[in-house]
């Protein structure tokens, strides 16, 4: 197999198919994907979810993760917290000429890895290579479909006054690992992102029949973009500083730069607004899963006039406002 | 008007020092504050040690506190829990700044 | 028994409250943006009698730079070759319609960095490219300066240079307190007081007849000052009190203000809304001058107009609130900033953006 990747492997003739037979198919290996037809046919329920997701982070490789287990989690995640149980992916990948080959395996492998775990088939794909710039790119696309069944039914995705605000994990890992390593900042040790896919923390809420009111992973904009976007003209959204988990080093890196970790983005978490009766029990269900082992409960949901605000230490209040643009590191 | 943050110094070399932000550690320049030493609380701005903290001056400050709430007559009950003032919660850890 | 955190700004609470009953509207000015942020983020606005007001002054540098020194290093960001580099606060202060950050998306090569010396290694990673660093802040920061010049110069790299931007607070002070302010007390930021002494603010109560003190960021530390500063209005006592005494020293990092004027010289400053101040910027001494930007690039800028119905030159002064401006939260937002209090999340209009009070229902 070639060291680099060429226009030839982008123009669907015999380098396409060698790549194809000799990375794509053996990684993800299933009997759908096999046949090689143009369309992938796949079993489904009356209702599907489907969602669609394109990735160009930089760098392709930080501590934590890498742009593979980034994709794969990213379009799960949607999927999961729609309620569906997520399925069938697609992998589209468009590659700069001169690009290692062996970078692409290993991000094969790591979409592999995490397809696998979180239960998701990659049934279709798509290969294209463009001329080279910096030769350091890909960009990789993918759609995802997750099935209903008599036992999961769509979420309302609607708060309720009551409701308590629920975080499965630490906030901002992820965003803060990101720029930590593209800008070389010199953290010792590196910080690691919190990319994973949560369909396993999803499921073992859900399996009892706990009522949930919203779910979502809050990825760009943070915590704080998900709780504007949930919030309505007449429910007000209280947030408490002493109970947002936050890793310590996640946590001295925002200090460092200026930085609030409600804003910084998320990839491994999701967030619930819970009916309060069913609180303890969704919290109890997020700690029994390794991933959920910090779950906490933030705050609640109250009739209002569509604020979102975080009570302080001192009990006063502080707007939260949906993140306006890329957060970036201030030193004055 | 400057973002600074306190730290630890771990190790110093080659005109930097290593800082531990609790657990965290990340490299300072010492060359506006040469005389620092190991184990030293520092102030950290923009990659470089501006000061090092006193850590005794902490207290001064809550003297300074002392000796003007002596002049003015002012009564906390630690269990006191008015709903104008700030809620005091007995079980919640001390945040030390 | 030590006090809990919580008692100790109960405590204060009251004798802030206490002290300041009777004494009619006394409006309070910080000169720190990273103050500005604190309060805000803390809530302290809510901990205080309706009759104190507290004011955000001139105290950020990225509000404060003149729109005349984005449009130099807006230019010479623009030239071939060039790699500019400046911290996150200064990408998305407006020259117009253009900003540093409208020119990385448009393929420039601009980079955030986090401290200057990062400049310095960009420069010798880069050997055939120029490398510029804008440098803005106060005396917190422009040492900070000083010491990248110093290392460039020692290490005799070719291709950095430096474009000063850097402003002093005590004239600027001068400028606006004197008679006819309605400032009644000042917080001196603290770490700029960290680089140039507690008593370098003494100016303020014997030429300003005001008192001032020395202010920590934490919630504790801003209650204290103010706790402190209304204890001697009440007494009319003017004297400046260092109320940070674990970071700050009477005389300041004698070390940093040494290097910082081998390098620097004190010149006329435009400050945003407030005109040439003089004495009150930075410029690079001549024995550095090779190091200087303004010397190594050409550059031309155009004439520059102050955006429709910005009134940010009246907010710096105190003189005016956010919501006192027709374009807040209309024109002028967070993501598209009109004039610089916007701009920075330290600045008035974008701290009240987004830490606006909360007001609870009735």
């Amino acid at each position: 197999m070639q060291k680099t990747i060429t226009l030839a492997h982008g123009s669907g003739g015999e380098a396409y198919r060698e790549l194809v037979k000799e990375v794509f198919l053996p990684a993800y290996s299933n009997d759908i994907l096999s046949p090689l037809t143009d369309s992938a046919i796949c079993a489904a329920g009356e209702k599907i979810a489907m969602t669609t997701d394109s990735y160009v982070v930089k760098p392709l490789f930080f501590p934590g993760g890498d742009i593979g287990r980034l994709c794969v989690s990213g379009t799960v995640n949607d999927l999961a917290v729609s309620g569906a149980y997520p399925k069938y992916l697609s992998v589209g990948m468009i590659i700069e000429a001169g690009f290692e080959m062996e970078k692409l395996v290993r991000i094969v492998k790591s979409i592999a890895m995490t397809a696998k775990e979180a239960g998701v088939t990659i049934v279709t794909g798509d290969t294209k290579v463009v001329e080279g710039g910096s030769a350091d790119s890909i960009f990789i696309n993918t759609a995802g479909i997750g099935v209903f069944t008599e036992d999961r039914k769509p979420l309302p995705q609607k708060i309720v006054p009551g409701d308590k605000i629920i975080i499965s994990g630490y906030m901002a890992s992820h965003g803060m690992a990101i720029m930590a390593a593209r800008e070389n900042m010199g953290f010792t040790p590196p910080i690691g992102s919190d990319v994973a896919p949560i369909a396993t923390l999803v499921n073992r809420v859900l399996q009892n029949g706990c009522k949930i009111s919203a779910m979502r992973d809050p990825t760009r904009g943070g915590v704080a973009a998900t709780l504007c976007e949930w919030v309505t003209p007449n429910t007000d959204i209280a947030i408490y500083d002493s109970m947002l988990p936050v890793r310590p080093d996640v946590s001295a890196a925002c200090e460092i730069l200026g930085m609030d970790p409600l804003y910084i983005a998320n990839e491994g978490i999701m967030l619930l607004s819970v009916p309060a009766p069913y609180a303890e029990e969704a919290l109890v269900s997020l700690h029994s899963v390794n991933l959920g082992k910090n779950a906490a409960i933030i705050g609640e949901v109250k009739e209002g006039d569509g604020n979102v605000y975080a009570v302080t230490d001192y009990r006063t209040k502080r707007k939260i406002i949906m993140p306006q643009g890329e957060i970036l590191p201030r030193i004055c | 008007m400057c973002l600074a943050v306190p730290g630890r110094v771990k190790k110093i070399q080659d005109g930097y020092a290593d800082i531990d932000y609790g657990g965290l550690f990340k490299r300072a320049s010492i060359r506006i504050f040469p005389d620092v030493r190991v184990g030293d609380c520092v102030l950290v701005h923009a990659g470089f040690i501006i000061q090092v903290l006193d850590q005794d001056a902490g207290e001064e400050l809550e003297r300074l506190v002392s000796e003007i709430m002596g002049l003015v007559n002012v009564n906390v009950n630690e269990n006191e829990n008015e709903n104008k003032y700030v809620n005091v919660n007995e079980n919640e850890d001390e945040n030390e700044n | 028994m030590k006090m809990k955190m919580k008692t100790k700004i109960q405590e204060l609470q009251k004798g802030i409250e206490e002290l300041a009953k009777n004494m009619g509207q006394i409006t309070i000015m910080e000169v720190c943006g990273t103050h500005t942020t604190s309060i805000h983020k803390y809530g302290i606005r809510e901990l205080l009698p309706d009759n104190i007001k507290l004011v955000s002054g001139p105290g950020c540098p990225v509000c404060v730079t003149a729109q005349e020194d984005i449009a130099v290093a807006v230019s010479i960001a623009q030239q071939e070759d060039v790699i500019f580099t400046c911290f996150g606060d200064m990408m998305r202060v407006p020259c117009g319609d253009k900003s540093l950050y409208s020119l990385y998306e448009t393929g420039k090569d601009i980079r955030i960095v986090t401290s200057p010396l990062d400049a310095l290694r960009i420069a010798q990673d880069n050997p055939n490219k120029q490398v510029v660093y804008f440098g803005i802040g106060f005396e917190t920061t422009a040492p900070l300066t000083a010491a990248l010049i110093e290392a460039t110069d020692e290490y005799g790299v070719q291709n950095l240079s430096i474009y000063s931007a850097h402003k002093t607070m005590p004239q600027a002070l001068r400028q606006l307190l004197k008679n006819g302010s309605s400032i009644d007390a000042l917080i001196c930021p603290g770490h700029v007081a960290t680089i140039i002494g507690a008593n370098a603010f003494s100016f303020v109560p014997e030429e300003l007849l005001m008192p001032a003190t020395v202010a920590g960021f934490g919630a504790y530390e801003i209650m204290a000052a103010l706790f402190s500063i209304i204890h001697m209005l009440r007494k009319s006592q003017k004297s400046c009190i260092n109320m940070y005494p674990n970071a700050v020293t009477e005389h300041g990092n004698q070390e940093a203000l040494s290097l910082l004027y081998k390098v620097f010289e004190p010149c006329n400053a435009l400050w945003r809304g407030m005109g040439e101040i003089k004495e009150s910027g930075l410029g690079i001494r001549e024995s550095f001058g090779k190091f200087d930007a303004a010397q190594r690039f050409e550059f031309s800028i155009d004439e520059i107009e102050e955006a429709k119905g910005c009134i940010c030159s009246s907010i710096l002064c105190g003189k005016s609130k956010p919501t006192d401006c027709a374009n807040f939260g209309r024109a002028c937002t967070p993501s598209k900033p009109l004039g610089a209090c916007m701009v920075s999340s330290e600045g008035s209009c974008a701290a009240y953006f987004r830490y606006g009070r909360y007001k609870a229902r009735q």
